[in-house]
């Protein structure tokens, strides 16, 4: 009778759990998806081309790195990096120019753990659900911050290697993507960077995006998943997004365009 | 029979509450990807560099240094990127390489591309 009702309260999480919305996919079948490399090449360029166009030395990069449809309302982007335009020394000695890209990624074999990569426009792509890129270039005079940061490994400075998907941008307990980037901006903008002051400013005047999630699932994801914690949430689950990000820099000025990229064209993000 | 639906109703809900809670997050996808890559453009695991997929020739990056040659990262570009960027407008084109670069295999099998992350 006890084992009929413990089964009965199973089904019925199983149930609830069915219809909240998911965070992402999962990676099994992101492979088994994966946009072939002769598409993702071509697409890769017109990413570099169009950001040229502009006359971008640096500019935020976003992939969707999990189809639209299994992640939570308002995830526009799941992965966020910094290009820099470049010259770029080959294997074979050429010297090419073109975009190199400034990543915080989850260790392969330690997915709480990160590291600081740069990679390129394809490998960026790789991976990704759609073939679609948010792009946002920051004013002049902050591509110039941006990259002074870089030259002087702030970057380095501010990276936390604890990682968790979700995150809490106003504390410095953990770190993502999109957060190690935002740390960056606020570093640049500020020329600072103790930490402590960084996410004070942060606070004060970055507003993050809140990840509704049931109860349950925020019980159990971080027992389940090494790359989830909540410990570093009191209250609603707030993180650091694309758009967010995109909103930060809107709202004072900081950003030259904020655009989408797809097969379809240019559109301008939110829109 | 009880014990294995119950056993089976456990292991499908954690399974379930474990893959839709994940989230995709900066998962780095190029060491695999550099290799399905060079799949795609010559049928072997084994080269990276220097191959083609459809009409784009891909190229294995080494490093790259910011167009701008700042001391601190690398001397490249001093003169060229000093005067480009001192004089930038913020909108003027830059030429892109037609050639597609990439990154080689992921860093935690191939030294070389360690050092250059880690620079």
């Amino acid at each position: 009778m006890c084992l009929k009702s413990f089964h009965i309260i199973l089904v019925f999480l199983f149930c609830c759990l069915a219809h909240s919305s998911s965070f992402a996919g999962s990676r099994q079948a992101m492979e088994t998806d994966a946009i072939p490399s002769y598409e993702l090449a071509p697409f890769a360029k017109k990413i570099e081309k169009y950001a040229a166009s502009k006359g971008a030395r640096v500019f935020l990069i976003a992939r969707l790195g999990s189809p639209k449809s299994e992640l939570p309302e308002n995830i526009e982007f799941t992965h966020v990096g910094l290009a820099v335009y470049s010259e770029i020394k080959t294997s074979t000695g050429e010297v090419l120019m073109g975009y190199a890209i400034h990543n915080l990624y989850q260790n392969a074999n330690d997915l709480n753990v990160s590291n600081l990569i740069i990679d390129y426009p394809l490998d960026f792509f790789m991976g990704a659900a759609e073939l679609k890129a948010g792009i946002i270039i920051p004013k002049l005079q902050l591509q110039k911050k941006l990259l002074a940061s870089l030259a002087s490994g702030v970057n380095k400075v501010l990276h936390n290697a604890n990682y968790s998907v979700i995150a809490n941008p106003y504390l410095s307990s953990y770190q993502n993507c999109t957060e190690h980037i935002l740390d960056i901006l606020f570093s640049s903008i500020y020329g600072i960077d103790d930490v402590a002051q960084i996410k004070a400013n942060e606070r004060a005047y970055f507003k993050a995006q809140e990840i509704k999630i049931s109860p349950l699932k925020r019980m159990l994801a971080p027992m389940l998943s090494r790359e989830i914690s909540t410990s570093d949430h009191q209250g609603q689950i707030q993180t650091a997004t694309f758009s967010t990000i995109a909103k930060f820099l809107n709202d004072y000025a900081l950003a030259e365009s904020s655009v989408v990229i797809d097969n379809s064209g240019v559109h301008l993000l939110g829109n | 029979m009880n014990k294995l639906l119950l056993k089976s109703s456990i292991l499908v809900s954690l399974l379930h509450v474990s893959s839709g809670v994940m989230a995709e997050g900066s998962v780095q996808h190029f060491g695999q990807s550099t290799q399905h890559v060079a799949q795609s453009a010559t049928h072997s695991a084994k080269a990276v560099g220097n191959s083609v997929v459809g009409v784009t020739k891909l190229v294995s990056g080494v490093v790259a240094i910011p167009f701008k040659g700042l001391e601190a990262v690398g001397s490249l570009s001093e003169t060229v990127g000093d005067f480009l960027w001192e004089n930038a407008s913020g909108n003027v084109e830059l030429d892109v390489s037609e050639e597609t670069v990439t990154a080689g295999p992921a860093p935690f099998l191939n030294n070389e591309t360690l050092v250059i992350a880690n620079n």
